[in-house]
């Protein structure tokens, strides 16, 4: 488990000015979480990720780590500490002059295991990442998404509790970026590891992330389950962060409508007919104007506009039961439409 | 054309001038690397900054390095004399050669450590590693290509110095060119030292691109 403390990091500037990075920020993370910290560029989650593992010593608070507070340990204590948290980053940062296996066993020969071990625990880590029979490669021989799998293997070699990614996704192409996402749930899987994300990449909360905390301005303005800041996000920034991109409403939306809501639904509702019953037994119609159905780290969840047509009080009882089924609803009466349906009655 | 040039006399000299580059070349890379560890890491930027240590030690380098080599090879006489107990031949002359080779090399390898991307140092960091090991482990071992392009700069460097060397008596190919060449007109000796040492460089230089290739291969 992560305790981050009350932590504030500030830069002195050479004319004296300060600017702050991050500013009382306390976080939990709990063990075999995935934690998304995610924010536009410049908004401190870099920093504050660097601070658990102490690359950033934090100017206030306090970082514990598995119940150590990080901050009081010595020199020779911290590097100890630090073999138990593993760390990726966006540009890889392999050694260049070491071969795959060489890379790897970097963090093994810190901790003085013999050699005849170092070379067992490279190949078990090799395939944990799907590269056995690349040990004598040199990190310029391999893709982009090779050399985040040869990172991801040395950062967990000396078996850490914690896996620490620095935008590890955000150099990668889609695909790539799926296989690395999906590689990193499998080892959160399979080792329990707690890892903690920082990213500006909307998918990369959606796929993999139990939690997640929106950082603007060195401060969290929001943070929550995914699916509950991604329906309810109440901070602008997490409104553009997570706005899911819908295609516009056609302009002809049908005047007739008698409402037109937004509603999501996820989990079990999915894969249920409901729309459709609803409709049926309360004897409404529905016309479905625009939608997305996605996952969110492997719940479906889905977003669509439907106009409802028929007597008020049928459409408002039919509502109510979407509700109590499971959907919920976001908005009434969608805005950008509004200005195209008085133009029509200006025009009639 | 090649007359009265004694071949036994030209190739000793070669020797001798390839004695002097050799252990001149290795002192100052042994002095030097040291200096150039300490520029990088006392370096604002660098793993142990230290504002004063960096200043005095940049001062330094720079004193040495802007004092013309044959001025410094006239006035390190008394220096010369003390270590080595006396100033004339090829053991005395590679004294001024290191002291004018190795704070060139000490900034040849700053920058060549210079050039290892900070993101390996701090992976190294994340990982554990003391200061200590990344010297070893990451900053030697990312740099030693350059660091080796580095020490074929500085041999080539030294070609030249080791014979001006000559004018003080060092000994050498400088020596001879200066002995036959100029003092008894024979400008043929001259040309011929010349040509040998324009050999040299240019094995040297190849063997060092080799070298260098050797272990930068591999890197993208």
């Amino acid at each position: 488990m992560i305790i981050l403390d009350n932590i504030s990091k500030t830069y002195r500037q050479s004319r004296g000015d300060e600017t702050t990075a991050v500013r009382n920020v306390s976080l939990r993370i709990d063990t075999g979480e995935v934690f998304g910290l995610i924010g536009y560029s410049g908004a401190g989650k870099s920093t504050l990720l660097r601070c658990i593992n102490l690359l950033e010593r934090p100017s206030a608070g306090s970082v514990i780590v598995d119940g150590v507070d990080l901050t009081r340990l010595s020199k020779r204590e911290l590097n100890q500490k630090r073999r138990k948290i593993g760390m990726i980053f966006q540009h890889f940062h392999l050694l260049s002059s070491a071969t795959v296996a060489e890379n790897i066993a970097f963090p093994l020969r810190l901790a003085k295991m013999p050699a005849a071990q170092v070379r067992a625990r490279v190949a078990e880590m090799l395939q944990l990442v799907g590269l056995t029979g690349y040990e004598r490669q040199y990190p310029s021989q391999l893709s982009g998404g090779q050399k985040q799998r040869v990172a991801i293997a040395r950062a967990l070699a000396a078996e850490p509790s914690v896996l620490l990614c620095d935008e590890a996704t955000s150099a990668l192409d889609p695909e790539t970026t799926k296989s690395i996402l999906s590689l990193l749930k499998d080892i959160n899987h399979q080792l329990g590891l707690t890892i903690v994300m920082v990213t500006h990449q909307m998918e990369v909360v959606r796929d993999i992330c139990d939690r997640v905390a929106v950082m603007t301005e060195g401060a969290i303005v929001e943070s929550g389950r995914v699916l509950d800041v991604l329906l309810k996000p109440s901070h602008d920034v997490t409104k553009r962060l997570f706005q899911i991109h819908q295609a516009p409403l056609s302009p002809t939306v049908p005047s007739a409508a008698t409402r037109v809501v937004e509603i999501a639904f996820t989990g079990a509702t999915a894969h249920d007919p409901i729309l459709a019953e609803v409709a049926q037994s309360t004897g409404c119609t529905f016309s479905i104007l625009r939608g997305t159905i996605d996952t969110v780290k492997d719940v479906p969840f889905g977003q669509l506009t439907v106009a409802w047509f028929g007597e008020k009080t049928v459409v408002d009882a039919a509502i109510q039961r979407l509700e109590q089924a499971g959907f919920i609803l976001l908005k009434e009466q969608i805005t950008d439409i509004l200005p195209q349906a008085t133009e029509v009655t200006v025009s009639c | 054309m090649l007359n009265g040039i004694v071949w036994p006399d030209i190739w000793q000299a070669t020797g001798s001038t390839i004695y002097m580059i050799v252990i001149s070349t290795l002192l100052s890379v042994v002095i030097g690397l040291p200096i150039g560890i300490l520029l990088y890491m006392t370096a604002a930027s660098g793993l142990r900054p230290n504002r004063i240590v960096y200043q005095v030690t940049s001062v330094v380098v720079n004193i040495v390095r802007s004092v013309p080599f044959i001025i410094l090879l006239i006035a390190l006489i008394p220096f010369t004399e003390w270590i080595v107990g006396t100033s004339i031949g090829i053991n005395a002359a590679i004294v001024p050669l290191v002291i004018s080779a190795a704070p060139f090399f000490a900034r040849v390898a700053e920058t060549a450590l210079r050039e290892v991307h900070p993101g390996v140092i701090e992976a190294a960091q994340s990982m554990g590693a003391n200061v200590m090991t990344i010297v070893w482990r990451v900053l030697l071992r990312e740099s030693w290509p350059s660091i080796l392009a580095g020490v074929t700069l500085t041999a080539v460097a030294l070609v030249g110095n080791s014979a001006m060397s000559g004018v003080i008596g060092g000994g050498g190919l400088g020596d001879l060119a200066v002995r036959y060449g100029y003092e008894r007109f024979q400008t043929n000796v001259m040309i011929v030292t010349t040509i040998v040492l324009i050999i040299l460089v240019q094995i040297l230089q190849m063997t060092g691109d080799r070298v260098v290739h050797h272990f930068a291969k591999r890197r993208g």
